[in-house]
């Protein structure tokens, strides 16, 4: 019942600690920032919701990360047309007025975006997880549900995939100059 | 694969920075949600004590009415811990247990190490009635895993402190129990002939309030003064890199425990860990 009192502080400090892995999820996850911030607030609240009846046993940052994990895996399948031109619009570059290497970037950028976007679901997660949120084998494993040896496996099979998807891009993108 | 580590540092550099305006909207409107879900359990929380207060009345006067009866037991165990013990160098070992040469540098060892040295003191406590709680995670092997640097302990020791401080809100003492570096015979103490580990407190002095923690450890250091005069507590001061502290300015009764040396063995560290425990729990005490 004490730690009732202190719902207000405790949500704060959660906040405070992984608002940034949780939007650097969803924006990578869904590409727009729009949609990142949406879905940011959609796990805070559901975590405040959860937060007196959380178990107290398992770590606070695996726990909203894989809040995080099933709400954009929902959101995914809700909204997968919306979502997928929304992306298109955001990926094509503008290219007025940049000066020549921010130009080159720029585009290096957006390639690699829309490689992210190409590959499967559990693949862009993953990668997510270990590369962006910094997260161990254990814990990637522990949100996931899977074992520490698929999660190695897979996070090298992600990035492999994501390398040839890369040339494929840069390849096509050389073409049409 | 210095290829992979490229992509990797590029996928990185796609996570870009959340507005800050929008930060700080979303922390304004969570707090406020919580506030009122609080407010809604605090409304419940009057109305079932009312109403236990009408069930106790009910009870004291059906209990007068048949007379002599036993009184009921209401030990109140005390459950959210009052102490955080953790290991920023978790694998710190002993000669006597890796069973090495003293011409090594450093002892280090994944199972006979310092966090047996915590679960100790963390036991000791407990059986001074004070609740203590030691952290499960073993930063070193983290590390390892991670391809992380040894210099990179103190900032996941860091996070895993400031996440126990929020899961268990009543820690009045965090404890980073750490094995010293220096020779036995400055290591060690004699206690009604029995040898022990000298223990010695290290606060760091470069954050802005470190002058809480030092009252804190002198505190310590007074009380063992107190209860065991043979067994001195020494309180040193040193200069410590920014902006982990150590992880000192995240309490202000947070600091570093060293317990004995490496050449101390298992059995003088657990004497002094029983020590320890039981001067900590009277300054808990008096603090309360």
């Amino acid at each position: 019942m004490q730690d009732q009192a202190r719902l207000s502080e405790q949500i704060r400090c959660i906040y405070e600690l992984y608002y940034r892995d949780v939007y650097h999820f969803f924006l990578l996850f869904t590409g727009t920032k729009s949609q990142a911030e949406d879905l940011t607030q959609e796990v805070f609240i559901k975590v405040l919701k959860a937060l007196p009846t959380f178990e107290k046993r398992s770590s606070i940052k695996t726990w909203v990360l894989s809040i995080a994990k099933h709400t954009g895996i929902d959101h995914y399948r809700r909204k997968k047309l919306i979502h997928f031109s929304s992306q298109l619009l955001r990926i094509l570059p503008s290219k007025n007025g940049l000066p020549e290497q921010a130009l080159v970037e720029k585009e290096e950028r957006a390639n690699l975006e829309q490689s992210l976007y190409k590959l499967k679901e559990k693949y862009r997660i993953v990668i997510i997880l270990r590369c962006v949120n910094e997260l161990s084998v254990k814990e990637t494993a522990e949100i996931l549900g899977w074992s520490e040896a698929k999660v190695k496996v897979s996070y090298h099979r992600a990035l492999k995939q994501l390398k040839n998807e890369l040339f494929l891009e840069e390849g096509e993108s050389s073409h049409a100059k | 694969m210095p290829n992979k580590d490229k992509l990797e540092k590029q996928i990185k550099a796609l996570a870009e920075e959340p507005d800050k305006q929008y930060v700080a909207r979303l922390g304004v409107k969570l707090v406020k949600q919580a506030n009122q879900m609080e407010a809604k359990s605090r409304a419940l929380r009057y109305f079932s004590v009312a109403a236990g207060i009408i069930a106790c009345l009910l009870l004291i006067v059906t209990l007068k009415l048949n007379a002599e009866s036993e009184a009921p037991a209401a030990v109140g165990e005390a459950d959210s811990p009052s102490v955080l013990i953790y290991h920023t160098h978790s694998q710190e070992s002993f000669v006597s247990e890796t069973k090495t040469s003293t011409e090594i540098h450093s002892v280090n060892d994944p199972q006979h190490n310092i966090s047996r040295v915590g679960k100790r003191l963390a036991d000791a406590l407990q059986t001074n009635k004070i609740s203590a709680i030691q952290s499960p995670i073993d930063f070193a092997s983290e590390a390892k895993n991670q391809q992380k640097d040894f210099s990179e302990l103190y900032l996941m020791s860091r996070e895993n402190v400031k996440e126990m401080l929020v899961i268990h809100p009543d820690i009045q003492m965090v404890l980073d129990v750490h094995r010293g570096s220096r020779k036995r015979n400055i290591t060690t103490l004699k206690i009604n002939n029995t040898e022990v580990a000298k223990i010695r407190l290290v606060i760091n002095n470069s954050h802005p309030n470190w002058e809480r923690n030092l009252g804190f450890a002198q505190t310590i250091s007074k009380k063992a003064q107190e209860m065991y005069p043979e067994f001195p507590i020494e309180v040193i001061e040193q200069k410590g890199m920014s902006p982990v502290y150590w992880n000192q300015d995240l309490h202000p009764r947070a600091v570093l425990v060293e317990i004995g040396g490496m050449e101390n063995t298992l059995e003088e560290e657990y004497a002094s860990a029983d020590i320890l425990a039981k001067i900590l729990a009277e300054v808990l005490r008096k603090a309360d």
